[in-house]
């Protein structure tokens, strides 16, 4: 009989003596019952155990237990804040929750941080993209200068005789070469190679005792002349019976080109100096409101990196100037300024907003944490 | 008095309402005590222990069934004891009257009103049983102890042991397995009037 009742049909026949089967499952075991010979028997068996164990006598108490006062002791009182002490970590840890999931959600407490990280990088990016631009455009520019410069140069040569070609010096045009360096040496070397190339520009323009050493080469002697002594040109078209105007005409064309030259290189260095004095002028004024004010936190050191490259810049802007190129500086856009004064402010700003937050969830794990305590603590002197 | 308000004044630390709470209950819960450790002295100290404890944690009852909230109590005195007493086991004294002679049928169990052959017959089942129910672990012990002797539906016992609702009907389907098994022989020795008795449906 033991071998035929498995383990689950005595629990089954434990729980239909109690009445806990369900109408369905019931059904099922009577049908059974009805078929199955062992399992009447076991069924038996157990409803004359459980009989059994509710005859059993029931003792009596060999004594009374009455409390007395000494015995008894005070009984233990709950504090009357501890459910609010319960309830109160209950709903601190759920004001904490929804502020930890409402930072990863949206842009909360945390996001600022990355707001600063990210509007930092893309200004940075923008400003060096500018500052790239400008430069490249200054080298093309420059480039283009030299290479026109440098063909003028070439041209006039040329066009010279081959005397007036020997006696002029040679135009050094290396340093009209474009370079992106900015160093101080090579800044220095630029500006001794331009103050060469002016005077060699200078030196196109032949002077009197150039004149007389040509005078001289073709056998005249106008040291003792009273008469004016007879012109290069003149003095060619004597030797060859051509006209004589091309000298004088070439000498007093390079003259003009060289004051033309200048006076473009006046022009260009005083509208360079104009613009440059607005964009110094309206970059300082943050600088000076930053100065003016020492009680504030000092500017992030990103900020700081920010205005050094603009001052770099400036500074590339002043030394074309110097080297006298017409260098087409075009004034920072508008928009970049608002820029760049409004970053500082949105940094600070948004800045005080993530403390604040991150603040605020502190406050609230503290008072969860210490609430809780106060409960577990509350709950065991009650025992 | 009913028994809720006498429950309300001695939340309020009113002994005297406590201590008529104890006569009524204190048979119950000696009778539970007894047949969870199976040794009277011990059943007596839990008993006490149970009667303490309740008294000084009355606040915490909200309500439901007082006999099922004391029988919670008592069964954890019960198994502080039994742990107790693995820790340190002791040989148990066989009760002894004035003569230093043992008692067969210790005088709580007499009744009065009833045969003395009778008394004789309950005194043996009863021990009988409690030979049955020492050879059970202790969690099966108290679950058929609970249901079957204390009357306890099944969500009581699960709430008074700390346990699931399939744990409980699964330990009680063994335990009176194992109760079965070893009263099989009892019932043989029992005589035809209890035989009639508990085979009735």
């Amino acid at each position: 009989m033991k071998n035929s009742i498995s383990k689950r049909d005595w629990e089954t026949i434990s729980a239909y003596l109690d009445g806990q089967l369900s109408q369905r499952e019931q059904v099922r075991f009577e049908s059974r019952l009805y078929s199955d010979h062992q399992l009447q028997i076991a069924l038996d068996d157990l409803r004359r155990t459980h009989q059994t164990l509710r005859d059993a006598p029931k003792l009596r108490a060999p004594r009374n237990f009455l409390l007395t006062p000494e015995i008894a002791g005070n009984p233990v009182r709950i504090p009357r804040l501890a459910p609010v002490f319960g309830w109160a970590s209950v709903v601190a840890s759920f004001l904490l929750v929804l502020v930890l999931v409402g930072d990863f959600y949206t842009d909360g407490g945390f996001a600022p941080v990355k707001m600063i990280t990210s509007q930092y990088n893309e200004f940075y990016v923008q400003q060096s993209e500018i500052f790239e631009g400008d430069v490249l455009a200054q080298s093309a520019i420059t480039e283009d200068m030299s290479v026109s410069s440098k063909s003028f140069v070439e041209s006039e040569q040329e066009a010279m005789p081959l005397e007036m070609r020997a006696e002029v010096a040679p135009m050094d045009t290396t340093a009209l070469e474009p370079t992106m360096e900015l160093e101080e040496s090579v800044v220095e070397s630029q500006e001794s190679e331009l103050l060469a190339m002016k005077n060699a520009a200078d030196a196109e323009e032949p002077t009197s005792e150039d004149l007389d050493g040509i005078m001289a080469v073709n056998g005249e002697d106008v040291s003792s002349s009273d008469s004016p002594p007879e012109s290069a040109v003149e003095h060619s078209e004597k030797e060859s019976g051509e006209p004589q105007e091309t000298i004088e005409v070439m000498a007093q064309r390079s003259v003009d080109l060289t004051k033309d030259a200048e006076t473009i290189d006046q022009a260009d260095t005083e509208a360079v100096q104009e613009s440059l004095t607005e964009t110094v002028e309206i970059e300082e004024a943050p600088v000076r409101e930053m100065v003016a004010e020492p009680d504030q936190p000092p500017v992030a050191t990103a900020e700081t990196a920010m205005l050094a490259d603009e001052k770099t810049y400036q500074g590339e802007q002043q030394i074309n100037e110097n080297s006298n190129t017409t260098t087409v500086v075009e004034p920072m856009p508008a928009d970049t300024l608002t820029e760049l004064e409004s970053i500082p402010d949105t940094v600070t700003a948004t800045k005080n907003e993530s403390d604040l937050v991150l603040g605020v969830e502190v406050i609230l794990a503290m008072g969860a944490l210490g609430t809780g305590l106060a409960w577990i603590y509350t709950r065991r002197r009650a025992g | 008095m009913d028994e809720v308000k006498l429950i309300q004044y001695a939340q309020k630390g009113d002994l005297d309402a406590f201590n008529r709470l104890v006569l009524a209950y204190q048979d119950m819960v000696y009778n539970q005590a007894y047949r969870v450790i199976g040794e009277p002295d011990a059943a007596e100290d839990a008993t006490q222990e149970a009667f303490i404890s309740a008294y000084r944690k009355i606040h915490t009852y909200r309500g439901g069934s007082f006999k099922a909230w004391l029988l919670r109590i008592v069964t954890n005195a019960c198994y502080d004891e039994l742990r107790r007493r693995k820790r340190r086991p002791t040989t148990p004294l066989e009760p002894a009257d004035e003569f230093d002679e043992e008692i067969e049928s210790p005088r709580w169990l007499a009744d009065t009103a009833e045969a003395p052959e009778d008394t004789a017959l309950r005194a043996e089942l009863s021990e009988a049983i409690q030979n049955c129910l020492n050879e059970l672990s202790d969690d099966f012990r108290t679950v058929v102890i609970l249901v079957d002797i204390q009357g306890m539906d099944y969500s009581e016992a699960a709430d008074i042991m700390g346990t699931p609702l399939g744990t409980i009907k699964s330990r009680l389907a063994r335990a009176r397995r194992g109760m079965r098994q070893c009263l099989q022989d009892f019932w043989e020795l029992l005589p035809t009037a209890f035989r009639l008795e508990n085979e009735a449906p």
